[in-house]
């Protein structure tokens, strides 16, 4: 309006006031809506918060990877074995825990870059996200230069009309009421594409704050026969003393990740257990052990595990104390040599827990006989939250090898 | 119909139009007509080549146990039956790391796709053809393991097939569909790859080619 008033010669008598106030609130709503729609862009531009769970980053996953033998199909929606392919790896990758962009890095190294729905802004692929805000602002200003130049001419009209009628009462002129009756519909207008447009920032938001996670289902969603998964129910199957259901589940991990690090420790938890299970009543495994095995007791096998998990990460303190726990229990000098290393190297990565302490005090008390040794690695065992069969044995035991220094 | 000269230059404008179309879809069907078909595999570029194999292993779901079981898991190279009793194919068994590093084709393939059908004696010639330098383990793609076993039952093939319920060979190769095959050196970087039906001097061919500048190489640096 400020155009057509700037356009307006300096006219001593002044537009009517009903004319003024309507520009005046035609305006502010204008302000509103805009304030509005902005708030609201930004709000859900910068409001994309990760994602609810694991299911939903898969997902996300899959729809900015491009099936690679389809025309414009994401893998979330193709039939393809290789879209499928993708679908299986990514649910695999997510539920192993590997980032969105080793993810697509992954994919990029084996299907290439044009898999990538999402592309990098570098290089040319900036020109795919600088064109849709150049367009827009192209378009934004045009439309700009076009109201001004309607309400250039509006204003002239105006000024025609408040010639002719310059006598006439301002508010009974029929081309004045016209001009006011143009004025409501366009405010109509205004209005209704305001709402509209606050509308669809509305649906937009709501659509990307609601998850895709339904009441009751779990946080890994639809990934259900994943490795980790099965190991929680091989680790339950462990505790609960079920050693060949826990067994069973474990070979389905295996068939799943061969490499899985807390599966392997399991395995040899198992082969292990089978050992001290007829060998031994004490809560630690700690009795008399070095017993001909039990049946279903393979020390190899456990062996076998353990190194294949310390060849992935040699600080594994669990996979190196029992390796050392399992080596100095086999009655042979050298490979006694050999686990009293592993457990020294155990706890020197000073772990937080506490079975890598004990096999070394019982190591220190039964086969170095060097008591006084055991008693410091039998409390360090004590500090580190043991339970309560496990602690009152090692209290036991301390007071015991002091009764003996003495 | 009409005289009128306008609608004549309006139907004039149409057939030249109509020509144009014409001309340009019988470019494209000379162009389809004569391309390379079906008679060998098309190496196809992969961001693959020339980097390490993804490290292949899984269960072997061919040959048969009875075989395994008779020894012959020992002569299959790259084959080994685990403390648990199952067999499987490790590739770096076959790998540079290996006391005997051997070429090796990997396939793709489903017992669904014709011209897997139709390169499997293809690749039985190859393999009998490099029973002593090469390898040869083929690998379900898009297919139900009972559906790959009774394919195998029904053709034959004294080489390994992986099981590979997840996909995760055919994510790791980046296969796109099937029958697809990669060549991998003894010094285990992928050296080639094959989309669709091959010969079993696709990949010599390319061994051919890189054992010749493998030896102007080891002419070049006699220590290495």
């Amino acid at each position: 309006m400020s155009v057509s008033e700037a356009t307006q010669p300096a006219d001593p008598t002044p537009p009517t006031p009903s004319i003024r106030g309507d520009a005046g609130m035609r305006r502010i709503g204008w302000l509103a809506v805009a304030a509005v729609a902005i708030v609201a862009a930004v709000v859900a531009a910068t409001a994309s918060r990760p994602p609810a769970t694991e299911a939903e980053r898969a997902y996300d996953l899959k729809q900015a990877t491009l099936c690679p033998v389809c025309d414009g199909q994401s893998v979330l929606e193709s039939n393809a074995p290789a879209a499928a392919a993708m679908r299986r790896q990514i649910d695999l990758w997510v539920d192993a825990g590997r980032s969105d962009e080793q993810i697509r890095t992954d994919l990029a190294a084996a299907y290439g870059d044009d898999v990538n729905a999402l592309p990098s802004g570098e290089g040319v692929g900036t020109l795919v996200w600088a064109l849709p805000v150049a367009a827009f602002a192209a378009a934004a200003a045009g439309l700009w230069a076009a109201t001004r130049r309607w309400k250039a001419r509006a204003g002239a009209a105006d000024e025609a009309t408040d010639d002719a009628g310059a006598d006439a009462d301002a508010g009974l002129d029929p081309a004045d009421i016209r001009v006011r009756r143009g004025g409501w519909r366009s405010a109509t207008v205004v209005t209704v594409s305001g709402l509209v447009l606050v509308g669809a920032v509305a649906g937009v938001l709501v659509a990307r704050s609601a998850g895709l996670r339904l009441s009751g289902e779990t946080l890994t969603g639809d990934i259900d026969r994943s490795a980790r998964s099965l190991l929680v129910d091989a680790q339950r199957q462990f505790a609960a003393n079920q050693l060949d259901e826990s067994r069973a589940t474990l070979g389905e991990i295996f068939r799943l990740d061969p490499d899985l690090r807390g599966a392997l420790v399991l395995s040899a938890r198992l082969h292990l257990r089978h050992c001290e299970s007829a060998s031994s009543q004490d809560p630690s495994g700690a009795g008399e052990a070095t017993d001909a095995p039990a049946a279903g007791c393979d020390l190899q096998s456990a062996l076998v595990d353990l190194d294949r998990v310390l060849a992935d990460d040699p600080s594994d303190t669990e996979a190196l104390a029992l390796r050392g726990w399992l080596l100095v229990r086999i009655p042979d000098r050298e490979l006694i040599v050999a686990g009293i290393a592993s457990l020294d190297a155990a706890v020197a990565l000073d772990p937080s827990e506490f079975d890598p302490w004990v096999f070394r005090g019982y190591t220190a008390r039964f086969i170095e006989r060097d008591l006084e040794a055991a008693i410091g690695y039998y409390g360090a065992a004590l500090q580190r939250n043991p339970p309560p069969a496990m602690a009152a044995a090692l209290e036991t035991a301390i007071t015991e090898m002091q009764a003996e220094l003495e | 119909m009409s005289s009128n000269p306008a609608a004549l230059r309006g139907r004039s404008w149409v057939r030249v139009a109509a020509v144009l179309v014409g001309l340009v879809a019988a470019g494209l069907i000379a162009l389809l007509a004569t391309r390379d078909s079906d008679g060998g595999g098309i190496r196809a570029a992969s961001p693959l080549i020339g980097e390490l194999v993804p490290p292949l292993r899984g269960e072997l779901i061919w040959p048969p146990d009875s075989f395994l079981d008779a020894g012959g898991a020992q002569a299959l190279p790259g084959a080994r039956i685990g403390p648990d009793d199952v067999a499987r194919f490790d590739i770096d068994a076959v790998g540079p790391l290996s006391s005997n590093p051997r070429w090796v084709l990997v396939n793709f393939f489903a017992s669904w796709c014709v011209p897997c059908e139709r390169e499997h004696p293809a690749l039985a010639t190859w393999a009998a053809r490099h029973s002593r330098d090469g390898v040869l383990v083929a690998v379900p793609f898009g297919d139900r393991t009972s559906d790959a076993i009774a394919f195998y039952e029904r053709l034959g093939g004294d080489w390994s097939v992986v099981d590979d319920p997840d996909s995760r060979w055919a994510v790791e190769f980046g296969v796109l569909r099937p029958p697809e095959s990669f060549l991998i050196t003894p010094d285990g970087i992928v050296a080639a790859r094959w989309q669709g039906q091959i010969s079993a001097d696709d990949p010599d061919e390319v061994i051919a080619l890189l054992l010749g500048t493998a030896g102007s190489d080891a002419e070049a640096q006699p220590d290495s």
